[in-house]
């Protein structure tokens, strides 16, 4: 249960191939700035999430992008999930009065090789060839072998979250196997604050597997579920927007099903996923910032709530259920 | 004045710190030191549900992500909340993180680990140059010593400070870590053998530098009205990496003389309450990898109340048995495993507020310590205060 | 990383003692890109034309040197490029014990501030005074950046100079 009130002031998002990733971080930066109607001076504390493997540089110490110099800096490079909930403890707390949210990623040269194998266990797990690509194939065999997951409905999403990724104003986005990242470079950022805003965070929760989670418990859905029982609010009568987004459609369709069962949605309703979940871009840890934003932006001016869902790890097993509430009387 | 209580310190753990810990991998001495702390509170693991992970580049294990190789059945690895990485402060910034995450009633128990292997890869420089910018100044030496080399000799050249002078700080601590069962370096030194000690970047000396050292670290955390040590406040201060930007007199000078580190400790001890350092903090705990840097983190502290921290030192100050003693463990020097070496500050301020410090005990019943840690080439400063 | 522990000399590789196991004995290899600066092809362009370049900050005024394209500490673009120097003064140093066989004398690096610039950057210094006993004594000392006859466009187009008077 949050302890006291948190807000999302204002957001900022860029995804593309080949963005000059730091200026990227400074223009979300100043859009979320200037959404919350702030300055930087404005701003107590910094928190930023990336990965120093993927970008080739430290985020912790490279995070003067993202507005931190002189400020307080949290560096929680693991998910976007993390990062978030570091920023509302921190308010929660009384740490901080104003946090600005940043995360970025170089994703694009994961698409020449995936560097995501040297994740694995050393010493049982990657002599056997374990990679995110085969705990993948993993996932996907068990969800589809169990039923839990049919291949035609599994199409279908992948699909539809194709299409609507294409549609999307960015034209960069591209095509997206049912398992693999769709690889691409983004930054986003969020302004958070103390007290009342635009859009509430009612709360949030996260449920956390290892790196290769027992054989039966492979189902994003039970982790969701794990999240959301952390949650003390019910919000089915007002939702209006759910994002789900993580490193393949397999995943997110199986995450977003415990919340679309209980509202009564089909995964592929205009409220769900509008601009094609994962499908649009993957850039490492960061990626799930980009989803929060997707709801935080839907629900602004309105009353109605929402929820994210950052699917962080190859199989989305560092997962984060985010409730988020329109501020509008 | 007390400060308002943020969380508690519930248990500590630590592995003693050796060069090689060859009998574990990273996973088996999380493992270890998260048991430690759970025998040291009392608590089940069961009982237990938050995790955080403090890591450093994870290029010197040679595993990325690793928390989720690592964390599997650690107590609260369901409810992992996440890996700080802030360089080498990143132990003191998660126990932070967990007090807050506790503060918020986010979680009740919130167990933090940190560990670090110092042979897991055969290159350390390396390990860490693939993380630097090819583009970036490559026209002088980019080392740590040589970075802290410029430190200390501006600080000299201040302070009107002899190499002898400088090595003080040095043989306090390496006296101090005879009595600590956990440090890596247990033996004296002198000034004498500090000084002839082969020059790694003048004046930077191989006795001024930490070992490199394995190790790991555990705390958990707990509600503020719980028993125990509390943590009362909390300060960072991000600066930037341009070190030549930082040597300006007149405009910002906070390479040489800490004044950003000044700022994060002012910030902490706000949250604190307290406005005299030099009377209010009893005892300091502060990373230093190299003996410069512990006599900047004094002075940015507001322990000295004006001195300078290395004649102070020279003359009988800040040792175990004065008023205000810092690294009474041995500090950094006598062995610092990256990832957990602000945790452990965090462990050996806890352990002398509880007066359960054995041998390395100091003799005035302390109440309230000063712990900072600092991530990257002294760009990320952090402070926390604890009190008894 | 102030926490990395530097040998002057390389280190041979440690074998395991014979009673350890090596489990895995691997390297990364990881593509990886990075981007320049934008200022930086104008700064090298400057040093081939023996002109040293900082920028301004719009925002505080300040030139920086060497220059780049971002300011962190006022979140600005920078973009305004200002001669500075040739000559300076010396902030701060340390001397440098080159490793490897062969005996070479060790080396000042020290950072200059040069004239109109707000910041400091390093260089090596070199010719009559820099090698005193005594290298804090040149601390606070003016200095000069020396080019070469034909600089190609990068850092080691210059060093630093004692200038006449400092160096006695």
């Amino acid at each position: 249960m949050m302890a006291g009130s948190v807000s999302i002031a204002g957001t900022g998002e860029r995804i593309g191939r080949g963005l000059p990733i730091e200026a990227a971080v400074h223009e979300v930066v100043r859009d979320a700035l200037a959404g919350a109607g702030l300055s930087l001076s404005a701003i107590d504390m910094v928190v930023t999430v990336g990965s120093d493997v993927l970008d080739g540089g430290m985020v912790g110490t490279r995070s003067g992008i993202a507005g931190a110099y002189g400020r307080e800096l949290l560096t929680v490079p693991s998910s976007a999930g993390h990062a978030f909930a570091t920023a509302v403890s921190m308010l929660d707390s009384g740490q901080a009065g104003t946090v600005l949210l940043a995360g970025w990623g170089e994703g694009t040269k994961f698409a020449a090789l995936d560097g995501r194998i040297i994740q694995a266990d050393p010493f049982y797990a990657r002599p056997l060839g374990a990679d995110a690509s085969a705990i993948a194939a993993l996932q996907a065999q068990r969800l589809l072998a169990d039923g839990r997951m049919s291949l035609e409905r599994l199409t279908e999403y992948g699909a539809a979250m194709r299409m609507r990724a294409d549609l999307a104003d960015d034209k960069t986005a591209g095509m997206q196997e049912w398992l693999a990242p769709n690889w691409s470079d983004g930054a986003c950022a969020l302004v958070l604050a103390a007290g009342s805003g635009a859009v509430r965070v009612v709360d949030f929760g996260t449920a956390f597997r290892p790196y290769c989670p027992d054989p039966a418990d492979l189902d994003p859905a039970v982790w969701v579920r794990e999240a959301v029982e952390r949650i003390g609010h019910t919000f089915d009568e007002d939702l209006a927007a759910v994002e789900a987004g993580g490193p393949s459609a397999l995943c997110e369709v199986a995450a977003l099903a415990p919340i679309l069962d209980s509202a009564g949605w089909r995964p592929l309703d205009p409220r769900v996923n509008a601009t094609g979940g994962g499908a649009m871009a993957f850039f490492g840890p960061a990626t799930g910032l980009r989803h929060i934003i997707a709801v935080a932006d839907a629900l602004a001016d309105t009353s109605g709530s929402g929820i994210a869902i950052d699917l962080a790890g190859p199989i989305g097993q560092a997962t984060t259920v985010v409730a988020l509430q329109g501020a509008k009387q | 004045m007390s400060g308002r209580r943020i969380a508690t310190v519930l248990g500590v753990a630590q592995v003693p710190m050796r060069t090689r810990l060859s009998q574990y991998t990273y996973a088996d001495l999380l493992g270890v030191v998260a048991a430690r702390a759970l025998e040291d509170a009392k608590v089940d693991a069961a009982d237990v549900d938050g995790l955080i992970l403090a890591m450093a580049p994870t290029t010197t294990l040679g595993i990325d992500e690793p928390h989720f190789w690592a964390t599997a059945d650690l107590p609260g690895m369901k409810g992992f909340l996440g890996r700080v990485h802030t360089l080498a402060s990143s132990g003191l910034v998660a126990f932070r993180l967990a007090c807050a995450h506790v503060a918020a009633k986010r979680a009740k128990r919130v167990l933090v680990v940190a560990a670090d292997l110092a042979d897991e890869s055969p290159d350390l420089i390396a390990a860490i140059g693939m993380f630097a910018n090819p583009f970036a100044e490559r026209h002088y030496p980019q080392s740590a010593a040589a970075a802290h080399a410029f430190e200390m000799t501006a600080y000299m050249a201040r302070n009107a400070l002899t190499e002898r002078d400088m090595a003080h700080v040095i043989v306090k601590n390496r006296a101090n870590g005879i009595a600590n069962e956990y440090a890596q370096l247990r033996a004296p030194v002198t000034v004498d053998e500090v000084v002839d000690s082969p020059v790694l970047s003048w004046p930077i000396k191989r006795a001024d530098a930490s070992p490199r050292t394995s190790g790991a670290a555990a705390v958990l955390v707990g509600p503020a009205d719980e028993k125990g040590v509390a943590a009362t406040g909390f300060g960072n201060y991000a600066n930037h990496p341009v070190s030549g930007a930082r040597m300006v007199p007149g405009l910002d000078e906070s390479y040489f003389d800490a004044s950003d580190l000044r700022q994060a400790a002012a910030r902490a001890y706000a949250m604190a309450g307290i406005e005299r350092p030099h009377d209010e903090i009893d005892l300091a705990e502060v990373y230093a990898s190299f003996g410069i840097i512990e006599l900047l983190s004094i002075e940015g502290l507001g322990l000295t109340n004006g001195g300078v921290a290395a004649r102070m030192i020279r003359d009988g100050e800040f040792h175990r048995d004065a008023r205000l003693p810092v690294n009474a463990s041995g500090g950094a020097t006598c062995g610092t495993p990256i990832s957990a070496t602000g945790l452990i500050r965090v462990i050996e301020a806890t352990l002398q507020l509880r007066g359960t410090a054995g041998a390395r005990q100091i003799k005035h019943e302390p109440r309230r310590a000063a712990v900072s840690a600092i991530g990257g080439l002294f760009q990320l400063q952090e402070v926390g205060v604890l009190e008894a | 990383m102030s926490d990395v522990q530097e040998r002057g000399a390389a280190k041979p590789a440690r074998s395991a003692p014979e009673d350890e196991f090596v489990f895995v004995d691997a390297a990364w290899s990881l593509k990886q890109s990075f981007r320049r600066d934008p200022l930086q092809a104008s700064f090298l362009a400057g040093l081939k034309a023996k002109r040293l370049l900082g920028v301004r900050d719009p925002v505080r005024g300040l030139v920086m040197f060497p220059p780049r394209s971002f300011a962190e500490e006022s979140y600005s673009d920078m973009s305004d490029l200002v001669p500075v120097g040739p000559g300076g003064v010396i902030r701060t140093l340390t001397k440098v014990i080159p490793g490897g066989k062969e005996p070479r004398p060790p080396f000042l690096v020290v950072f200059v501030q040069l004239d109109g610039a707000d910041s400091a950057a390093a260089g090596a210094l070199r010719g009559p005074g820099s090698d005193v006993s005594d290298p804090l004594s040149l601390i606070g000392k003016r200095c000069r950046a020396v080019f070469k006859p034909e600089p190609d466009g990068a850092w080691t187009d210059f060093w630093y100079q004692l200038e006449e008077g400092a160096a006695a």
